[in-house]
């Protein structure tokens, strides 16, 4: 998506941004309806502002602050005091071999690191663009990554998590 | 640095966000720490785990095309247009050609100078056994205080930390002998059960029958098709870094000695698939060994380039 063509067809936009922008939206809410609606009105808004893109970070970036930014006024709203189990399934349904273990980890840590993870690990953005998501410096985010994948791993088994690691065999030669 | 330092840098590392100072110093750590190299592999089995498309709900796109609609006044191009006879038709000429254009944009293959996979592949490898012509290949090898060595394969300045080499230790007389082999006969497309396009632009993804459970991420110059980056992705489990399981002591125990390492490599063979009626790039000249040697003491690295052998 480029600044300069500001009347790219719904379609095209749509088909390119509709996907990450759901998943983000799911992760954060651990539900399928708010999901929608989440990332229903931040596409919309999206392309209808499409004439403030200042070109200065990718446009699923910016997508995921709006989506970012109405889930937080959401949770002003309506606010989640603990960890559903429909939050969890859904969260582990967006992941490969839906672990259960991880999204229950995941789903509790506390927001700032979870949506800092979620950004950088989940949708695969720089810490860099993830700050200009949440708005924080790139120091901040780097600090909330770090202390998010420290959490997971104290929360997972750690004797799974390094049995499995002893079971790896050299086999990997080609 | 110590681990807690370390292991702050790698998140940052895998974003692609360290400076190349930082990552040298991160680098030389993890060769030597098992507990630093958990951390990578929980690093990547997390992103493994999160890299995964979901079913977007099936009535939205509708709902946010109703949306737009409901809220005309906010766009004044659309509503401009359709209440305009002549705007209306220079608009759907004129948005006619940017639909064409972004749908050419969009809907071109991810490298519009090699149309399949394979052709890619195929670009890959003779670009590779160029640059190695050039004298551009080396290989660093780095030895841990205990002898135990690693290999890091440098393309053009770019860093193929898990391209696949051959590694063999044995002791010869004082000097700790490494062999290394790049072997192109395993890079062959019959070797694949699958050679595809990555998720990303100008990325391959190579599944090799002789691992089911990882594939090769490559990361291609757009231009060249030489590769920039090189990973292993593991489909189940940890990852593994291939350097790290080629890490051997020498067989005759020694406290200090020096390390000469060759290489080898086996000449070329690019030939198009069955299916591919695209005809394969000319391939580069084979070489007939691609070898080197450096001499290198424990806890030292050193860098050799490899070359064709009678080259300069």
């Amino acid at each position: 998506m480029q600044s300069e063509h500001p009347h790219v067809a719904f379609d095209l936009f749509y088909a390119e941004n509709a996907m990450p922008a759901f998943r983000f939206a799911l992760r954060l809410s651990g539900n399928r309806d708010d999901a929608e609606d989440l990332a229903a009105q931040a596409l919309a808004k999206a392309y209808r502002r499409w004439s403030q893109y200042k070109g200065d970070s990718t446009a699923q970036t910016w997508l995921f602050a709006i989506i970012l930014n109405e889930w937080r006024m959401l949770c002003r709203k309506r606010p989640v005091t603990e960890a559903r189990l429909d939050a969890i399934q859904h969260l582990a349904s967006t992941m490969k071999f839906e672990d259960l273990d991880l999204a229950t980890a995941i789903q509790s840590l506390p927001d700032s690191l979870r949506e800092a993870f979620l950004l950088v690990k989940g949708e695969g953005l720089t810490h860099a663009e993830a700050a200009r998501v949440a708005k924080v410096p790139v120091g901040t985010m780097y600090f909330r990554v770090h202390s998010a994948v420290r959490k997971l791993r104290n929360s997972l088994s750690a004797e799974s998590d390094l049995q499995a690691l002893e079971e790896v065999t050299c086999n990997h030669e080609m | 640095m110590k681990c807690n330092e370390i292991q702050k840098l790698i998140a940052i590392d895998l974003s692609g966000e360290l400076k190349p100072g930082q990552r040298s110093l991160m680098q030389d750590h993890l060769s030597e720490c098992a507990a630093c190299r958990e951390w990578l592999a929980f690093h990547r089995s997390l992103e493994n785990h999160m890299n995964e498309p979901v079913s977007v709900p099936i009535g939205m796109e509708t709902r946010v095309a109703q949306m737009l609609a409901s809220s005309p006044a906010q766009v004044p191009w659309l509503t401009r247009v359709l209440g305009n006879q002549t705007m209306k038709k220079l608009a759907l000429s004129t948005s006619t050609v940017a639909v064409l254009a972004a749908g050419a944009f969009f809907l071109l293959p991810r490298n519009a100078a090699a149309s399949t996979p394979l052709e890619s592949f195929n670009k890959m490898r003779s670009a590779f056994t160029s640059a190695a012509q050039k004298g551009l290949l080396r290989v660093m090898a780095i030895s841990g205080k205990d002898g135990r060595v690693r290999t890091v394969t440098i393309l053009d300045g770019k860093e193929l930390s898990q391209f696949p080499v051959k590694l063999n230790v044995k002791r010869e007389g004082e000097l700790n002998v490494v062999n290394l082999t790049v072997d192109m006969v395993e890079l062959q497309p019959e070797r694949f059960r699958f050679i595809r396009f990555g998720k990303a632009v100008n990325t391959l993804e190579l599944g090799p029958k002789s691992s089911p459970n990882s594939f090769y991420s490559v990361t291609l110059d757009p231009k060249t098709k030489a590769p920039q980056k090189w990973d292993v992705i593991v489909v189940e489990g940890f990852p593994i870094d291939v350097n790290q399981l080629k890490e051997q002591a020498p067989k005759s125990g020694s406290k200090s000695g020096d390390v000469q390492i060759r290489v080898e490599g086996v000449p070329l063979d690019v030939r198009p698939g069955k299916r591919d009626k695209v005809a394969a790039p000319k391939p580069a000249k084979d070489p007939k060994a691609m070898s080197g040697y450096v001499r290198l003491r424990f806890g030292e690295s050193a860098t050799t380039t490899i070359r064709p052998k009678g080259g300069k």
